[in-house]
Order: C-alpha cells, then structure tokens, then sequence
C-alpha cells in the first residue's frame, strides 16, 4: 500500500469533509428551493388558470342572460317577425352598450345578416362557419375569430316561437383583456394560433419572433446554464369555426431564477470561503503535528545509528506528541545503559564480573600481538564441591566472587588478565618480565590467591589446582595457550600436582582422547565393534568352573585393537561409562540367556564402576534386563575397583546396601593397591574380595607378595568373603594359592579371556577332561 | 298518331276510374322512419264535405290542441283558453299575423283564415307553447302514427306535403309526383330535430367556454 504523509492525510480528511458537507447542503439546499420554487410556479399558474376561468366564466353568464332577456322579449321577436331592421338594430345597440359587448349580431335562420352593431362588421362569412357550433350550443360560449380578432361568442336564437333568427353576442379578446387577467395573476396569457397570428399577449415583443417561439424555446443564462425563461401551460378552450387557437398560461421564471442563483451562489460562495478556511487550518494543523514527528523521527534514526544523546523537544507539539518525545529520550538513555550492560555481559562473567571465555582469548591475542612472553595459568579451587555441597550454592557463588575479587587486586607490575571458565576453573594471563621469571609469576600468584578468604564472617582457606602454559614455549595462538593451560590444569588434577606445567606432546594426546570418545560413541550404536570376552575362574577347592568373569573388548573397523584401560579410563572422564556399562549389562546379560538355553548355569561378574553405583537408574536398568530374560540378580556379581569404592564412600555405601538387597554378589576388585582400610571394608555388603594381578604375577617368585596374599586371603575369609586371584600366570602360583586356600582363581595360565563360542567348547572339553574315565 | 290519342285518352280514362278508388301514402323521414302528422293537400276526386261551424284551437295544460289544426281557407278557428293560467297567442306568420293579447276562457270573435299556408301559434308567455294551423286551399290530410294516409288525388292536379319538422323553411311545401292509381306511393320529407322544450332554467346551466 503507498504511504501518504499524515500531513497530506490530514488536509485531505478536512478538504474531504468539507466538500462533501458543502455538497450535501448544497445539493439539498438546491433540490428543496427548487422543488419550492417549482411548487410557487404551478400554483401561481393555477391560480391564474382559475382567474382566467372565472372570468371567462362571468363573461359567458353576462352574454347569456342579456341575450335571453333579449331574445325573449315580445317587442323584439315582433321586430324580427317583421324584419323591422332600424328597431332591430337600435336594440342590439342598446343591449351592447348596456352589457359592454363588442359584437352584437342578428341573422336570419339562412345565414343571412340582419343587423350588426358595430354596423360596420364585415367577417359573416367567419361567423356562418361557427355558427353550427353555436346554434347546437345555445346560451354557451365559445372562442371565434372573425376576422383576425379572437372573441368569446356566445349566441341565442331568436324564436317566435320557432327559431325566426339567432343573435349572437360576444367580447372582444385582446391584449388589453388579459392585461387585466395579469393584473390579478401576475402570469402572462396569450392566445395564438398555430400559424403564429398572435390574438392577445401579455408579452410586448411578438412582433420580431413568433409567440410560441418565445414561449417554448427562449432561453435565459443560468449560474451553470440557460434554463427556459417561461414555464407554460396550454389553456384548454372550447372552439368554434374554423381556426385554431391556442391559449397559453406562462409563468416568467426569471425572478425566481434569479433569487434561486443568489441563494446558491451564496451558498457555493460560503463554501469556498469555508474550503479555504478548513484547508489553511488542517495545514497549520499538519505541520504542528508533524514537525514534531518528522523531529522524532530524525531523534529515531540517530538512536538506530548508534547516537543516543537526548535531542531538543518541542515545546510547540502537542501534549501526545510532546510524551512521546520524552519516552523517546528516556528510550535513549535506556538503550545506552543497556548497550554498555549487554557490551559489559558479552565481555565478562555476570557472577564474577571477570572476562569471560571469549573475551580472555580476545585478550590473549593481544598479548601475543605484543610480542613478550607470558604465562597462562588455568587454576580451580580444590574441594569447592564440599563447598557447594555443604554450605549451598550461594555460599559457592560469594566464594567465587571473593575469588574474583582477591585475582583482581593481584599486585603485578605487568598485564594482567583474569578470567572465569565456568564453575569454579579461573584463568589468568600474567605477562612475564625480567624480575618476574615464570617460575616466580607462579609462585607469587599462587600465594596471593591462597591467602584466607573472608566470607560471611567465615574465613575459608582454600587450596587451588594450577595449570600453566607458557607463550612462546607452549603455544603460539590463544586457543592453544587457552586450551593447554587447562589440560595442564586436568593432568596436574589427575597427577594430584598442585602446580602443573603443560609438557609438550599432552595437547595431541588430549585430541587423540577426544578422538577416540567420539569413536566409542559410535562404536556402541553400532554391533560389530564392542564385544564381550569371558575369562572361567576355577574353583580351587572342587575344580569346577562356577563363574566367568565378562570383559569388553573394541576392535575397531581398521582392525586396531584399543584397550579396555584407555577407553574405560576416557569413558569415565568423559561420563560415558554408564553408557558403555549399559551396553555391557545387556550385552552379558543376554549371552547368558543364550547359555542358560544351552544348559550353562555358570554365574557371571560384571565390572562396573562408580559412575554406575551413583546413577540412580543403574539397578532399575539392570533388573529390567533380567526380568526380561528371566534371570535372578543371584546368578550376577558385580565388580567395582577398591579405588572406586573408596571415592564416593557414604552414598557409594547406600547404593551397594540397596544391590546387595536386590540379590547380586558385590566383589572387591583390584584389592590391595587401594587405599581402603578393613574397617571401612567391614562396613561394605561385599561378598568377595578379588587381590589385585600385581600381587599375583609373580608370586611364586616374591616371598614379600606371598605374605600379601597369605594374610589377605585369610583377612578376607575372617571377614567372611570369597577370595579371588587375578593374574596366575602358571601352575607354581596356582599351587602355592591353592595351599594358601584361595577360593578362586583365573589368569591365562588357566583360561585366557574368550569369546562365547570359544567358551562353550572350552567348557565342553574342561568337562569332558574332568569326567572320570 | 290517331291511335296515340285514342291510347291516351283511353289511359287517361281509365286511371280517372281508378281514381275512385284509395291509394296509401307512406310518408318516411330521411331515416326510413315513419313520419306522422305530415299533412298531404290534394285535390280530391271525391268532393270534400265543407265545414259548416267554427274550428277550434284550445290550449290546455299548456298546450295547444290539437297541436296541428286544419282548416279549409275561408274558414273560421276559434282560441279558447282552457287553462287556469293566462295565455297571450300571437302569429307572425304571413298567412296570418295576429296577436291575442292576454286573456283567459273565450277570446271574442273567432279568426277567419283567408289564406293558405301555414300559422305557427306562439304564447307570449309560455315559450314552449308552438301550434300549426294549416289554412288548406284544396283538401289535406294528416298521416296518422304509420305516416300513412289513404288519399284518392286526381292525377293530374299538384300534391304537396308539409311537416312541422321539415328541413326546408316552415312555410315552403314539398310537391309529391308520380302518384299514379291506387298503387302504394312513398314520400320522403328531410327532419330536422325538434327543437328542445326550451326552459328558462336551461338558459343558467354555467358552461363555460374554457373548461379546466
């Protein structure tokens, strides 16, 4: 749609208004004045029709009563009886004068003249030719011309007692007659005959033009266009003889006309003025209305531009306008508090109020456009879980910010950059100089942050991790510094090093880690790539082969085998073990319906670790699983590292409780080179205890490892749990375990981890050897 | 050309003794209508008996009556005035010109019709008032409600017909010819309207001469 400016709507509207107000008055001003005005002409023509009537009317009853006198009386029948020419004659004479006809006429019954008054008339031959009318309409009048002169005739016979003669009266219609009509009506009369012989007019000009002429077809100049100057009607007449005659009523139009082009011109007069009027106001309006707004919007693109100083408002716009201008301003100073604030947030940590991610690396870029040497330190602060955990999470988040506030008043010389990474990891960006070697930089910046932090009137001492990475030795871009800093940072975390320096080679093995992460999501969507290996262990005591332990294995598509240690180790770092335990437990857990269909009842352990204990679905999942293949938690042991028993003690304590209710078997594994104490083992529903390899290697050889295994073996059976040793390599470390009364045993000297089919045959053929001959 | 007369003669012989005999008159007007009350003069094979006493013209109700009367020339008529009202008869008529000025009963002496022709009565008074008295020279006859008359006319001798209506002038007579024998004979005689009763009343009905 096209945009028309307001100011030009504006004017529009009221021109608008106006014209169409003015037309409607105008137009009906128009049709009722001339509807009125048409109304007073017929009835001013009515009435003179009526006038004209009426007079015509008395001039008939004055002929027809003297003329009945007349003929009735006795002398005057005796006069015509006897053709008595001079007393006929004196009588009519007599009785014209006395009713003021212009024509009195006696003829004999044949036509002839008898007498005549005035004696000179001479048109007999016109009145013979009406008088046939006449006579069959005795004492009623009628209209002649004799002898170019129009009359009202009327005629009455003479009977004595037969018609002897008829008489025959009548008056003259002239202009003087129907001048005395207009007198009274104020309308012009006229009588004419078709061949414009014009008889009697009102009009002074027939002469030049022919009446009917002027009558019908004059035209007089309007406002807008000539209208007929008379409005006309017929006048119906009763004729006799042989000439037609045409009466007409005519209303002059022109003083009315003339009256009704006043008022309108008045009116179109009016309404100009008014159009004027209403069209310089609605201008004045406009502008006073869009000034104001035209300033607005010059204020509206300066703030779309960037500029948001305040403009000048017009005290001259109206109260809308005027409020509009204001909120604009505030608008202004609005957008440039919340431009700083949204500039400020994309920068900074909203917590801390340090840099955040981007902005540090920004930062760091800068610092190597300078070309000096600098050290990154990524650093957390140890233990800040407990913080979190114990104190709340609003306690943690003023911790950091007294962090925060502690790095930013770090006293150094030098650039200085901090930045908070998330959670509770920091960065800072320290320029190194002369007296501030890297090795000092650390160290004085590792003092400064570990001094006793004041929150909530408690003083909290915390211990940091840090990792370091050097520019130009580590890296030479920001994301490499950034990143190595904080792998420094994890290594040392993992290492358990307070202060740890990046070492080259540990950013591609980090990527390699990476690397395979993604490899083994996609090897557990996947069916050919993971597979499970189960190692028997041999009951010492009967020889029977009661349990296999399962392992997970990856050959990946290129054929390269990746240890179980690597990925298990990176699937826990990168929290994908439940994922991966999951795909074990299905895996095991069908092989096992597989078995048990085959008639193998051997019981099989599960590694898990302590991802899964916490997981709060792990033991709804792996019940489903053997619910769905009718298996019991009895025939499963599930094995958790002594390191990972440790880590997480009192809810790890909890969540074994709740398994070992459920009906599975808890094992130890890797037992002895843990940190666990009996006591706290005591505590744990464990039903077996599996001695770390490392013990178990070479025990035929180590007196020392023999002593370990002795005492834990009997530690354990104290405790009431099942031994197990992992690692027996030959027949010496069997038999010395088997004098120490291990309960069980596995290690390649016995079975090697194998695959299912190969474990079913090999459990045949164990059998089959066992089986007496 | 002897034999032509001697034809003649006997022709004119025998239509004398036919004569003797009546012949029927229709008298019709210009419409084929029966025209009663047109009086046909003739002159008679059969001598017409005279009138010995006065004829007599009354007017009652009005009226004359007979409203045709006819009288042999020479003979007398007398105008009694039956009515209750005065009547004032008059004639313009050439035949006769008289006047009886206003009276009532009977009227002195009677008038004496010494010429043939036609009297149109008038009263005064009573303008509807018309009567004919016809003063025949030869004999006449009225046509009665047929306008038929039995008549036996000499051949030879004119036969006129007249009728108050007639299209010619009142006093003026149609001649009738070709009347031969006994044969039935037809005459037509040109009516005008008879003119309306003329009252006075009529005289105001307002007609005007321009109506609306």
């Amino acid at each position: 749609m096209r945009q028309y400016p307001l100011k030009h709507q504006v004017i529009g509207l009221c021109v608008t208004l106006i014209v169409v107000t003015s037309a409607s008055i105008l137009s009906s001003f128009w049709w009722f004045s001339h509807s009125y005005k048409e109304k007073n002409i017929d009835s001013a023509i009515d009435s003179a029709a009526k006038v004209l009537e009426r007079y015509v009317s008395e001039k008939q009853q004055l002929l027809s009563t003297s003329l009945a006198i007349l003929t009735a009386d006795y002398g005057f029948k005796t006069a015509v009886a006897t053709n008595d020419k001079l007393t006929i004659s004196s009588a009519l004479d007599n009785l014209g004068q006395r009713i003021n006809a212009d024509l009195m006429i006696i003829t004999g019954t044949k036509g002839q003249l008898i007498a005549a008054s005035p004696k000179t008339f001479n048109a007999l031959a016109d009145l013979i030719y009406a008088q046939e009318v006449l006579i069959e309409n005795p004492g009623k009048a009628r209209f002649v011309v004799l002898d170019k002169t129009l009359y009202q005739l009327i005629l009455q016979p003479v009977k004595a007692p037969r018609t002897v003669a008829y008489t025959v009266a009548g008056f003259i219609i002239d202009s003087k007659t129907v001048s005395e009509i207009k007198a009274l009506t104020g309308v012009d009369i006229s009588f004419y005959s078709s061949t414009n012989e014009v008889f009697a007019t009102t009009f002074k000009q027939p002469q030049t033009q022919a009446l009917s002429e002027v009558l019908i077809s004059h035209y007089s100049n309007g406002l807008f266009f000539n209208r007929p100057t008379y409005r006309n009607r017929p006048i119906p007449m009763l004729l006799a003889g042989s000439s037609d005659i045409q009466g007409a009523i005519s209303a002059d139009l022109r003083p009315s006309h003339a009256q009704f082009d006043q008022l309108i011109s008045t009116v179109i007069w009016l309404t100009a003025f008014i159009l004027v009027l209403g069209f310089l106001a609605s201008i004045w309006f406009g502008n006073r209305l869009t000034i104001p707004l035209a300033h607005l919007v010059k204020t509206a693109n300066r703030f779309a531009a960037g500029d948001y100083s305040s403009h000048s408002i017009s005290s001259q716009a109206n109260f809308e306008v005027h409020a509009l201008s204001l909120a604009l301003n505030d608008m202004g100073v609005e957008i440039r508090q919340r431009e700083h604030q949204i500039a400020f947030n994309a920068r900074h940590d909203p917590l801390t109020r340090l840099l955040n991610r981007n902005a540090f690396l920004n930062g760091i870029e800068q610092a190597i456009e300078k070309q000096k040497p600098f050290i990154v330190i990524a650093y957390n602060l140890r233990g800040f879980r407990n913080i979190n955990d114990s104190l709340g999470p609003q306690i943690g988040d003023t911790c950091l910010q007294a962090v925060a506030e502690r790095v930013n008043k770090f006293p150094f010389p030098n650039l200085a950059l901090h930045a908070r990474l998330g959670g509770d990891e920091f960065i800072a960006l320290l320029e190194l100089g002369k007296e501030y070697s890297a090795q000092a930089t650390i160290e004085i910046f590792n003092n400064w942050i570990a001094k006793p932090i004041e929150v909530n009137d408690l003083t909290l001492s915390f211990a940091y991790s840090l990792g370091t990475c050097t520019y130009p030795q580590h890296a030479n871009d920001a994301k490499s510094m950034m990143r190595r800093a904080i792998i420094a940072l994890e290594e040392g975390r993992r290492e358990k090093v307070a202060i740890r320096s990046y070492k080259n080679g540990e950013d591609e093995e980090h990527l390699e880690r990476l690397k395979i992460i993604d490899q083994l999501k996609v090897a557990l969507n996947q069916e050919d790539q993971l597979f499970m290996v189960y190692q028997p262990k041999l009951n010492l005591e009967n020889g029977n082969i009661e349990k296999v332990e399962s392992l997970i294995r990856w050959q990946k598509p290129d054929g390269k085998w990746v240890s179980p240690e690597v990925f298990i180790g990176l699937a826990e770092q990168a929290g994908l073990i439940i994922e991966v335990t999951q795909w074990v437990v299905k895996t095991v857990i069908t092989q096992m319906r597989a078995w048990q269909d085959q008639k193998i009842f051997t019981k099989v352990s599960i590694n898990i670790s302590a991802q899964d204990i916490l997981h709060p679905d792990f033991i709804y999942s792996i019940i489903k699983h053997l619910e769905a293949n009718k298996l019991s938690p009895q025939s499963i042991t599930l094995e958790i590292t002594e390191r990972d028993l440790m880590e997480n003690e009192q809810e790890g304590a909890q969540r074994l409780h709740a398994l070992k209710d459920a009906g599975f078997e808890l094992a130890v594994d890797d037992y002895g080179i843990g940190q666990s104490s009996l006591g706290k083992l005591k505590k744990l529903p464990v039903d077996e205890l599996k001695i770390d390899k490392s013990f178990i290697l070479k025990l035929d050889q180590s007196e020392a490892d023999q002593v370990i295994v002795q005492s834990t073996i009997q530690l354990g059976h104290n405790l009431g749990l099942h031994v197990v040793a992992e690692g027996v390599e030959n027949q010496a470390t069997q038999d010395i375990l088997h004098r120490m009364g291990c309960d069980h045993i596995q290690g390649f000297y016995f079975c090697r981890p194998i695959t299912s089919n190969e474990f079913i045959s090999w459990l045949k053929n164990y059998e089959d050897s066992r089986k007496p001959n | 050309m002897r034999i032509y007369v001697v034809l003649a003669l006997a022709v004119l012989q025998w239509s004398t003794l036919l004569q003797a005999q009546a012949a029927t008159l229709h008298v019709v007007d210009q419409h084929g209508q029966p025209l009663e009350g047109a009086i046909v003069e003739f002159t008679s094979t059969v001598p017409t008996p005279r009138h010995t006493s006065v004829a007599v013209m009354d007017q009652i109700d009005k009226r004359f009556l007979p409203e045709q009367l006819i009288v042999q020339r020479g003979d007398s008529v007398s105008f009694p005035n039956s009515d209750e009202i005065r009547h004032h008869v008059y004639s313009f008529s050439p035949t006769k010109t008289f006047e009886l000025k206003l009276y009532k009963g009977k009227h002195g002496e009677p008038l004496t019709m010494d010429t043939a022709g036609v009297v149109v009565l008038g009263c005064n008074i009573h303008d509807a008032m018309v009567g004919y008295i016809y003063v025949a020279d030869k004999t006449a006859v009225a046509t009665d409600q047929y306008g038929q008359l039995k008549f036996s006319p000499q051949a030879d001798l004119p036969i006129t017909a007249w009728h108050p209506n007639q299209a010619i002038e009142l006093h003026s007579k149609t001649p009738i010819t070709g009347v031969s024998g006994n044969q039935p004979w037809q005459v037509t005689i040109t009516t005008t309207l008879p003119p309306a009763r003329d009252t006075f009343s009529e005289r105001f009905q307002g007609n005007a001469a321009i109506s609306p």
